[in-house]
């Protein structure tokens, strides 16, 4: 998701990452300074420079604490230690006989613009900017007073200042700049969470949907579709048993799982047998195969699911198939379960079917989708239909993801 | 959708559209450092072609760099990188040439400090690894580009310091802007990870309620007709001929209601629940609307996200009504393409300042998007992947 940080953490973030972008420019000054350093020394052998090098070993060592820990005090230190040092890197080079001057060659103002960029432990643009100056104050005093006292004029050197300057400016000029996306960031989370819900509505709509058309309105066509003035006494006890629950019970809330395991192994108690067991007793002759068990270890959405689509499937052969014999079979691997529905009637082409029927589309097809399921249907108008319902098993990816997540 | 990069302009594009104004800051401020220096050190000047070709280089250079980091034109890709840097680095090459055999100073030279002041800007919007591996390989060039320089330079000195002092401005500022990337990345990442979890979990809290609503609107349509038609029939334990057919009517009645809601896309209850004028839902979802061939569904969270943000930000514009909105997603050629047109009451300036980090998202989740505004019609074309 490209949401990106909440205005409230945003700017602890970017602020931070400024911190680490300057400890890259002191990491980088310090080192530069010791190679310069070892330049010069091997260039001229007769000089003392040894203890220049020495004098940025601490500054490296303190920058390194301060930038873990992110501790003031270690800042502190940094900047402490730091400007003594830097006054002894200086006077080591203005104290030699002759004097090495800063000059084209050598930047006296690496461990300078090092202490100009302390301040990692700030995790806001006021800190931040204070630290940096108390870092150019630091580090332009103590080079100063090591020119005062090796008896050299004072000198402003530009390179420091400009450092400090084009710092501070990208303070200032990106922390303007993040007021824009304040308002919007709000507006774009909520937008997130809102479409979040709105899936699951559509989610639980659908499966509103799907069984309300398997009681409803099954019912509903049985009546209009009955011959005769008595009610059938099958339908009577389905029709009584399915107001009581739609009127009476939440029958949208996710289905508890079994607490027992032994009785959720009986293959009896799974859906799919209430699915095959109620279509026998519309009067269909419905042949079982293959493997139970694998049945019995779905888990209780997906189980439910599956039950009312092969349901579906069993009463579309009653009604369409022009035959009253349909062959169930089970297949189990380690990651899906497949059921197949197959009957050698009619036949039908999903296509040409009304816009307007539900059957396969949402009673089968969107049903064992929403379990991450898929449907695939094999039917030529004259040849038979053979369904294949393919569920993820209980250790899925699905439902690993959710825990995952 | 291409694949996001990690860097900040891809994983919080609303958050940087602000920060161009810190690149063009930073490349008008470069080319201006070197307009001084070049000017301040035209004595050592051999080839002034070359002098002014270097600096012409450089405007290139900060001119693509303003151009590709406006949020108009997000994301900035690795190729538009590469041609800042590489533009710069001749840059730098020229400046060498127009001071070949007279170069005195290499603190006066320009090119090293200016390429690292342009990285610096470019750390929001490319990958850490690439602004470090672009910075070390221009290090090396620039060492070697001042090594052949140090036979001119009038300073005495090993060779070692004027190549790190020379190296140091350019290799300092392009880490510091690869931190800069790294760490806001990283920030990012460890967020979204940590607000994953809370939403995943807000979720579960609210589905019952939902669950619960979305059942009372059911057993609202049940007890008007169906409940008290089975209840007779029941009662009753006969069927005639005119239940048979009003059972034929109130099935009718339902999987219409039934299949319209089951069939009805995420943007046509959006508009049909957003704070939008609320007479008519469902008529005024149609016509606001137009998606025939249901691809509206193929969109992905982000892409959905993206666009009902941007939806919901128009009906928060005073005077806006649903009525100047209109929605129409196609397929062709394999993919989703969508067109919004919106008649928006509001000033061009209000528009871009207000309406640019939604812009941004939506070009961080959609393939391709363009923005018209011809006030005050503001008009969206974008595509998407289908699968």
């Amino acid at each position: 998701m490209t949401l990106g940080l909440p205005s409230h953490l945003a700017e602890r973030t970017v602020s931070r990452s400024f911190g680490r972008s300057l400890n890259a420019v002191a990491y980088t000054c310090l080192i530069a300074a010791l190679v310069s350093v070892a330049a010069f020394q091997f260039s001229r052998t007769s000089a003392v420079l040894w203890p220049a090098m020495v004098a940025i070993v601490p500054m490296l060592v303190l920058l390194y604490l301060s930038a873990r820990t992110r501790d003031t005090l270690y800042s502190v230190a940094y900047l402490v230690v730091g400007a003594a040092c830097t006054y002894w890197f200086v006077l080591t080079f203005y104290s030699q006989s002759p004097p090495i001057l800063e000059s084209d060659a050598l930047s006296l103002s690496l461990p300078k613009i090092a202490l100009v960029m302390v301040g990692g432990s700030a995790p806001h643009i006021v800190p931040r900017l204070a630290w940096c100056t108390a870092g150019y104050l630091a580090a332009e005093i103590s080079a100063g007073a090591a020119m005062v006292v090796a008896g050299q004029r004072w000198e402003f050197y530009l390179t420091t200042f400009l450092a400090y300057a084009v710092t501070a400016i990208i303070f200032i000029v990106g922390s303007l700049s993040r007021r824009s996306s304040r308002r919007t960031q709000p507006m774009l989370h909520r937008a997130a969470r809102d479409e979040q819900l709105a899936a699951m509505r559509h989610r639980i709509e659908v499966k509103a949907a799907s069984l309300l058309h398997d009681t409803v309105l099954s019912h509903l066509a049985a009546i209009a579709g009955s011959v005769g003035d008595s009610l059938d006494p099958h339908l009577r006890t389905v029709v009584q048993r399915d107001l009581e629950t739609l009127v009476g019970e939440e029958w949208l809330t996710e289905p508890e799982p079994v607490v027992d395991p032994a009785l959720r192994r009986r293959w009896e108690q799974t859906p799919l047998f209430g699915a095959i067991a109620e279509s026998r007793l519309l009067g269909l002759d419905i042949e079982c195969t293959g493997d139970y068990d694998a049945i019995s270890g779905l888990d209780a959405e997906t189980s439910v699911s599956l039950g009312l689509a092969v349901k579906q499937c069993l009463v579309n052969v009653l009604r369409h198939s022009g035959l009253t014999r349909a062959e169930v079979a089970v297949f189990g691997s380690e990651s899906d379960v497949s059921v197949m529905v197959i009957d050698a009637g009619r036949g039908f082409s999903e296509a040409e079917t009304a816009p307007d029927r539900l059957g396969i589309r949402h009673s089968v097809r969107q049903r064992i989708e929403e379990v991450g399921g898929a449907v695939q249907i094999w039917s030529t108008p004259g040849r038979g239909t053979s369904i294949m319902i393919r569920v993820p098993a209980r250790c899925s990816d699905r439902s690993s993801e959710v825990d995952a997540s | 959708m291409t694949i996001v990069e990690r860097t900040r302009q891809q994983l919080d594009p609303a958050g940087t559209t602000g920060v161009g104004p810190v690149a063009i800051f930073l490349a008008v401020g470069a080319f201006l450092y070197a307009v001084f220096m070049t000017i301040g050190g035209r004595a050592e000047i051999s080839n002034p072609p070359f002098a002014i070709l270097a600096l012409a280089l450089l405007a290139i250079a900060g001119v693509i760099l303003i151009a590709s980091a406006s949020p108009n034109r997000a994301p900035l890709t690795a190729a538009s990188h590469t041609a800042v840097q590489v533009t710069a680095m001749a840059a730098i090459v020229c400046e060498a040439i127009g001071q070949a055999g007279s170069n005195a100073y290499i603190r006066d030279d320009w090119g090293p400090a200016t390429l690292g002041i342009l990285l610096v800007a470019l750390g929001p919007y490319r990958p850490a690894r690439e602004i470090t591996a672009g910075g070390l390989i221009s290090a090396i060039s620039i060492g070697i580009i001042t090594y052949f320089e140090v036979p001119s330079l009038v300073t005495p000195g090993p060779p070692l310091a004027f190549i790190v002092l020379a190296v140091t401005p350019m290799l300092a500022l392009s880490l510091s802007a690869a931190m800069f990337s790294k760490g806001v990345v990283a920030s990012i990442e460890r967020w979204q990870r940590r607000a994953q979890v809370a939403s995943t979990s807000l979720v579960r809290e609210f589905r019952e309620g939902i669950a619960r609503s979305v059942q009372q609107d059911r057993v609202t349509i049940l007890n008007r007709d169906v409940l008290p038609f089975f209840t007779e029939v029941l009662a009753r334990d006969t069927i005639t001929d005119a239940d048979r057919e009003r059972a034929r009517s109130i099935a009718d009645s339902i999987r219409s209601v039934m299949v319209e809601e089951v069939d009805r896309s995420w943007l046509e209850s959006l508009m049909e629940f957003t704070g939008v004028e609320s007479t008519g839902r469902r008529a005024a979802a149609g016509a606001v609307v137009e998606d025939p061939r249901r691809v509206a569904e193929a969109m992905s969270i982000g892409q959905r996200t993206a666009i009902r943000a941007l939806l919901v930000a128009f009906t928060n514009i005073p005077g806006f009504t649903r009525d100047q909105l209109r929605i129409v997603l196609s397929d062709y050629g394999g993919r989703g393409h969508g067109v919004i047109t919106a008649h928006l009451p509001v000033a061009d300036s209000v528009l871009r300042s207000t309406f640019a980090p939604f812009l941004a998202v939506l070009r961080a989740v959609f393939t391709h998007l363009e923005v018209d505004f011809l006030h005050p019609e503001l008009t969206l074309r974008f595509s998407y992947d289908l699968d």
